[in-house]
């Protein structure tokens, strides 16, 4: 049941949010917030929208990118600080409305917390990381809630419940539904709230399943089920357990993070450690993956280059037929919208083997790949946002095949994940 | 699809194309282009270097031998911190002691020998060892071999220490592409795998080519391989443009000179190249895509695009329309759709455009 599915006027919200002035007063007025929805959980009679948060990336060079205000200023987004790093958010594009709170985690990361219902605030989140190229969400992958979920399994009382979401749509393969979405050629990407709604919704085939059960359950089944049944490798929605009552966090692959706990901040807590494992793993992606000329100076006679970079290789458990292959590749190179975001003018070297030296749409980064029945390669440029394979690796097990392997360099991404998540340890401030 | 592969095998560009991908860092169980290089810790170490003869060496070989003063090979690789190295030279098949390659042959034999420390200027000559190996196409290592071997004699009389000496061959067979090299190459670099090894396996009607990191060379063989290459490099051309003014902040104004887009284009490769002839060739290539981009863009967007000799390409973007529009049209841009075999003529003022 979705206890979330509740009707009240957006206004409230946001005039509760306008009257909140302080780092102090955001906290606790979120943790009673969700102290109250929490009882209301309980009593599945939830009155008011569950605070959400949303995990987001600033890309772009270090040290180049820009102001957090000057960013959202650009589509008419007042950010009113009330902090050190922590603004209010006010749109001014839509009835000035209150729309929640961005905290500045580093540079790079930032933090969007809303009250108002995930319809509204998914859309807003949507639509910004959509219209700027500064932006992306978090992207957790399939492969990255398996390393989380066995950090949920190595703390958590057996007895906890845990909720994992698995999701895989398996859109390029061919039934009739699907044939009806080319007409839409090149429709142009929606930049503004408003045509939202004029976007067409098609119902396609997917596998989608929710599974709910107690910690020591999952730990002892969801191995073997995964082998059985590969779409149970793309987890899409991961709850953490809070330690301090019922319920926890429910962590989505593009970064949304609902709190389901009664317990503010223990929520953000939980999202500062998701968000310390991304970053160490974005800075492995990077130093590993990015393609350079390096140039080492020697006295005689100048310069010399090396090139240094690892490729990226996802690899399928099994090949797509030609069907899915041939549809995959129109879908994506033969519209200027497509789901993967990708720019680039197939050259074809087989039936089922093609070449793109192409751009990240989302970053406007240029990306190198080879794309067949079996493989992806993508060489990523220096500069090009370690985003981007995060992306490309959630969206081929989301969309191609639950079960792909990938690896940057010879090394497997998953290792690279637990590594990462390995590094991100308690160490005493003094 | 036309498949005409004949000639790729024998072509330089795919060549050091392929033996980058053979040092690249690849999970030995899914790899597609086996990485041999990267196997045995070949790590390259340079590519296109400048290399020089030290002063000596040329007074030395003045008028016994004939050679060069600069050479630059396609990559030198290394192994054990530098203590041995790898100069790899690509060509497209053997030649005898008559063909112009010999010059450089007899300069690459000199370099490969205990002087490389002092070229690299990485130690002490006689402090690291070399070897020179050519990467030639199919059934054309013996005959290569025995060129080199005539050239270490030659530089023997006149008491001129060369340095070790191999081939690596590159040639399909019917399920897979295989690299065959002699055993001497095997011990020097104490490869793990006997010759031959498979590197990538062929598929029905594919072209097994990998994905191109350095995309051009003026002195590709074949009609085939040059259409494509020209192709390739429009490909990261027109890439780069749209990533430049997709993530830009409206209203700009930017400027792509031929250089910049050709150094975004090869990785900066274009930059070292010394071949004035080739480096012309190039700009004029450059400076004709960009007039067919712009012919392509329909009005009033055309309008933004402007050249100046001394500046180079202007883009003007000044409002979010333009911005989209021209986006929108720069995507929509075939590179296919121009004639890639078109003959480049340079024009009388190459020297001073952009």
């Amino acid at each position: 049941m979705n206890t979330e599915k509740v009707k009240m006027p957006d206004i409230d919200i946001s005039n509760e949010i306008k009257s909140i002035n302080s780092r102090e007063k955001m906290i606790r007025y979120l943790d009673g917030y969700s102290a109250e929805r929490m009882e209301e959980l309980d009593e599945r009679k939830t009155k008011r929208p569950l605070v959400k948060s949303y995990m987001l990336e600033h890309v772009g060079d270090n040290g180049s990118q820009k102001k957090i205000r000057d960013l959202l200023a650009e589509f008419r987004i007042e950010s009113q600080e009330i902090d050190e790093n922590l603004y209010r958010i006010e749109d001014k594009r839509t009835n000035e409305d209150y729309m929640g709170f961005l905290e500045v985690f580093s540079p790079r990361y930032f933090i969007f917390y809303t009250l108002h219902l995930s319809d509204k605030a998914d859309r807003w989140v949507k639509n910004l990381v959509f219209s700027s190229p500064d932006l992306d969400h978090v992207w957790l992958s399939g492969l990255t809630f398996n390393v989380l979920w066995q950090r949920i399994s190595q703390i958590s009382k057996p007895h906890r419940y845990v909720s994992i979401l698995f999701v895989h749509e398996s859109i390029y393969q061919i039934d009739s539904a699907i044939y009806e979405d080319e007409n839409e050629g090149d429709k142009e990407i929606s930049l503004s709230l408003e045509e939202e709604d004029d976007i067409k919704v098609i119902e396609r085939r997917a596998s989608k399943f929710k599974l709910v059960d107690k910690v020591s359950i999952v730990q002892e089944k969801l191995t073997k089920l995964q082998d059985l049944y590969s779409p149970l490798y793309a987890i899409s929605q991961l709850r953490f357990p809070s330690p301090v009552g019922q319920g926890g966090h429910d962590f989505y692959d593009n970064g949304k993070v609902t709190n389901r706990s009664g317990n503010f901040r223990d929520h953000r807590s939980h999202i500062l450690y998701v968000l310390k494992i991304y970053d160490e793993l974005m800075k492995k992606t990077e130093e590993k993956a990015w393609y350079s000329m390096y140039k080492e100076t020697i006295t005689i006679p100048g310069e010399f280059q090396k090139l240094i970079g690892s490729p990226v290789i996802i690899k399928f458990s099994e090949p797509l037929n030609k069907e899915t292959f041939d549809y995959w590749i129109k879908s994506t190179f033969g519209r200027l919208n497509n789901r993967f975001r990708l720019w680039g003018n197939p050259i074809i070297l087989g039936p089922t083997k093609i070449h793109v030296y192409g751009v990240d749409k989302h970053l406007w980064k240029p990306v190198f790949m080879e794309l067949t029945d079996k493989h992806l390669i993508a060489i990523v440029p220096k500069g090009t946002c370690g985003n981007t394979i995060h992306r490309l690796i959630c969206n081929i097990q989301k969309y191609i095949d639950p079960a792909a392997k990938a690896y940057i360099g010879d090394i497997e991404y998953k290792s690279m994940v637990e590594q990462s998540s390995k590094e991100v340890v308690y160490e005493p401030e003094h | 699809m036309n498949l005409n592969i004949n000639g790729l095998y024998k072509d330089p560009l795919f060549q050091l194309n392929l033996a980058i991908w053979l040092s690249q860092p690849q999970p030995f169980s899914e790899f597609y282009v086996y990485p041999l290089f990267y196997k045995n810790n070949l790590n390259i170490y340079s590519i296109g270097p400048a290399l020089a003869l030290p002063f000596d060496i040329r007074l030395a070989v003045s008028k016994k031998i004939s050679c060069q003063e600069i050479v630059r090979p396609d990559l030198i690789f290394e192994k054990s911190g530098k203590k041995k190295l790898c100069i790899l030279e690509c060509k497209s098949s053997s030649f005898g002691l008559e063909s112009s390659n010999i010059k450089q042959a007899i300069t690459l034999l000199l370099i490969s020998g205990p002087i490389i420390s002092e070229v690299l200027a990485i130690g002490k000559r006689g402090e690291n060892e070399c070897m020179l190996c050519y990467l030639i196409g199919p059934d054309n290592r013996k005959l290569m071999e025995s060129t080199l071997n005539s050239l270490k004699q030659e530089l023997d009389k006149v008491k001129m220490e060369s340095g070790n000496f191999g081939c690596f061959e590159v040639k399909p067979t019917p399920t897979a592409i295989i690299l065959e090299y002699s055993e001497n190459i095997k011990k020097f670099f104490n490869l793990m795998e006997d010759s031959p090894v498979e590197i990538i396996k062929i598929e029905k009607d594919t072209d097994p080519r990998p994905l191109y990191l350095f995309p051009y060379d003026p002195n590709i063989q074949t009609k085939e391989e040059q259409e494509l290459s020209r192709r390739i490099l429009f490909e990261r051309i027109l890439g780069h443009i749209i990533s430049e003014i997709g993530g830009a902040d409206i209203p700009t104004s930017i400027i792509f000179t031929t250089e910049k887009l050709l150094n975004a284009a090869t990785f900066g490769l274009y930059n070292i190249w010394e071949d004035k002839e080739a480096k012309k060739h190039l700009r004029k290539l450059a400076r004709d895509f960009l007039n067919e981009i712009r012919s392509s863009i329909n009005e009033p967007v055309r309008e933004s695009i402007t050249h100046e000799s001394q500046k180079g390409w202007i883009f003007n973007i000044k409002d979010k329309e333009t911005h989209e529009e021209l986006l929108k049209q720069l995507q929509r841009f075939k590179p296919e759709t121009l004639d890639l075999s078109k003959e480049v003529e340079p024009s009388l003022f190459d020297y001073m455009e952009l």
